[in-house]
């Protein structure tokens, strides 16, 4: 590998974090997979603690840092370990499933109680390829979404419908700021960021 | 990065991707074990393990593949427990797990565990597992079924020669007799105790790559979960991850603590250069995934990583569960008050709105 000379253009890209939650085989390492490596496996392992993927969207000079979690109930106590700080989370559910919905609005009140406060939510009805055998209604679920305050949007990670579209969106919605708070941006400089900030790669710019 | 060479299968049917160097490491470990196996043929013999003292030293070099059911069997406690609890326990306890309101999770994760391992992805391997599990879920109802148990049972199942209800009697001897008690309940309490304890460790072993690690927010729960819960089945290659439960079975779980250690002080200098908490979580995992050479790994977790006194451990396990209790209480209550505030808010709009909120719990 030579070395690597792209550090100081990386320097202005932001980085944001966003973390999956929902149900157990909602499809949130699905979602990842498809979206960070253009995969689908019919049958997906289930995921143990958490994947951890990254994906940059050069249109936008944004890194998503991606925090792919498990579903059960039971892990549902290491997951403060994974939004805290998260600039962004997608809230998972499978259109077949209403438990796998009704999950889902338990963990938007948790976000709201307990995530950062601007943080962006989205909700995703996964398995929207599953048509026959859906359970959640779009309209009860973007009714649901709209009350809530959340950006709603049916994928499916089988048939890649609506993937981009929603990590896209997020990316859009995200505040330069919040985005990234380890470097403040062009002329901006906060009184109380320390000034040694940009200097560990911006050394040749 | 995961380069290499593909189609070769291991012991237990598991697809890997070899670098030359992969191969030369599988070479010699495969030699070696060769040797190990001709040690056993005495007690094969008699039909009796070695003695205590011997056993260890015979068991830390590892236990013959073909040997590991007879031998697993003995040192986990597995025997003793089907003893207790009599010989159509198992059965019965297959048919139980029927009406268990797991069932419906067991089956989502049937097809989702190694699928891409032949036998185990099988009707005959989908069948044997599903049956250890529901049968654990019968068994131990507290408990029931945990994520994780089926890639723990599944490989358990491929070591024992498919065998369900010996594996099923390990599973229970692991959960009942060897792990830290609650590692798989309803809130994982036993395993963040675990994590603790291991980043405790780690403080004291390796305390420049503990310092590095604190300072990114990178905790040991955030990639040791797997350790703990799957004991490394889906974390190191299966033939690795056998000859770590050959120790573990006779051991206990301070075997995890050392395993753990040895993996993350083998791979510091990797760690060091990642300087957030997701890097050190994606670079530690594809580095588990290529640890071919056991008998390496096992020099290092025995020998390279020093002492680890039980009673240091225990010690530290009272502590952190102190700790955990506290943090899930506190969760608890912020849950209850959360969601109190949200039903008052509810019935704030509906009255607002005129309708009745009567008969609320
Ligand atoms: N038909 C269809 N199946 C899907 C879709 N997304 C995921 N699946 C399948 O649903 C199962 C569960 O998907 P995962 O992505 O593993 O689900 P998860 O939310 O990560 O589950 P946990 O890791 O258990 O929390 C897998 O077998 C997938 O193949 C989809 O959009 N359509
Ligand atoms: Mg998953």
């Amino acid at each position: 590998m030579a070395a690597d000379l792209s550090a100081p253009a990386l320097a202005q890209q932001q980085t944001a974090k966003l973390v999956l939650l929902g149900e157990q085989a909602a499809g949130k390492s699905s979602l990842v997979l498809r979206y960070v490596k253009g995969q689908f496996f019919d049958y997906q392992a289930s995921t143990v603690g958490a994947a951890f993927l990254t994906k940059t969207i050069p249109e936008l000079n944004i890194k998503f840092e991606i925090w792919d979690t498990a579903g059960q109930e039971r892990y549902h106590s290491l997951a403060p370990m994974y939004y805290r700080g998260a600039a962004a989370a997608i809230i998972v559910y499978d259109i077949t499933s209403t438990d796998s919905f009704n999950r889902a609005k338990a963990w938007v009140r948790e976000l709201q109680r307990q995530g950062s406060p601007n943080m962006i939510m989205a909700l995703a009805g996964n398995k929207a390829d599953l048509e026959s055998a859906r359970a959640v209604a779009t309209e009860e679920a973007q009714a649901y979404a709209n009350e809530a305050g959340l950006f709603f949007l049916e994928t499916s990670a089988k048939t890649a419908a609506n993937v981009n579209e929603l990590f896209a969106e997020i990316a859009r919605k995200l505040p330069k700021a919040e985005a990234a708070p380890r470097q403040p941006q062009g002329g901006i400089v906060l009184d109380s960021a320390p000034a040694q900030a940009p200097k560990k790669s911006a050394c040749c710019a | 990065m995961a380069s290499g060479e593909t189609g070769v299968f291991d012991l237990y049917g598991f697809e890997l991707t070899v670098t030359p160097q992969d191969k030369a490491d599988r070479y010699v470990c495969a030699q070696y074990a060769q040797r190990r196996e001709a040690k056993w043929e005495p007690f094969v013999k008699a039909q009796a393990l070695p003695d205590a003292r011997r056993l260890k030293r015979f068991v830390r070099k590892g236990v013959p593949p073909v040997l590991r059911g007879w031998v697993w069997w003995h040192t986990s406690g597995a025997a003793a427990f089907r003893e207790r609890y009599g010989h159509g326990h198992y059965a019965s306890m297959v048919a139980a797990g029927e009406e268990r309101p797991c069932v419906r999770q067991i089956d989502l994760d049937l097809p989702r565990t190694f699928p891409r391992n032949a036998w185990v992805s099988s009707p005959d391997g989908v069948a044997a597992l599903r049956r250890v599990l529901l049968a654990y879920c019968a068994h131990n109802p507290g408990v029931g079924y945990c994520q994780g148990m089926n890639f723990l049972a599944a490989l358990l199942l491929l070591a024992v020669e498919k065998d369900d209800e010996r594996c099923f009697w390990l599973l229970v001897a692991l959960l009942e007799g060897i792990l830290y008690p609650k590692t798989y309940a309803p809130n994982l309490d036993g395993c963040h105790v675990e994590m603790r304890v291991l980043g405790q460790l780690l403080a004291t072993k390796a305390p420049k790559l503990s310092r590095h690690l604190n300072s990114i927010g990178c905790e040991a729960s955030m990639f040791a979960t797997d350790w703990f819960l799957v004991l490394f089945a889906t974390t190191l290659p299966s033939e690795t991850a056998a000859r770590v439960w050959d120790c573990l079975f006779l051991e206990g779980p301070k075997v995890v603590f050392r395993v753990g250690v040895a993996l993350l002080e083998m791979h510091a200098p990797l760690l060091m250069r990642k300087d957030n908490a997701g890097e050190v979580l994606k670079a530690l995992k594809d580095a588990c995934a290529r640890v071919h050479n056991r008998d390496a790994l096992m020099a290092a977790a025995f020998q390279g990583v020093g002492s680890f006194p039980m009673a240091r451990i225990r010690e530290l396990r009272a502590r952190h569960q102190r700790e955990v209790d506290d943090m899930l209480a506190a969760r608890a209550a912020a849950k209850r008050k959360g969601s109190l505030r949200s039903a008052i808010s509810q019935a704030q709009a509906m009255r607002a709105s005129g309708t009745s909120g009567g008969g609320a719990a």
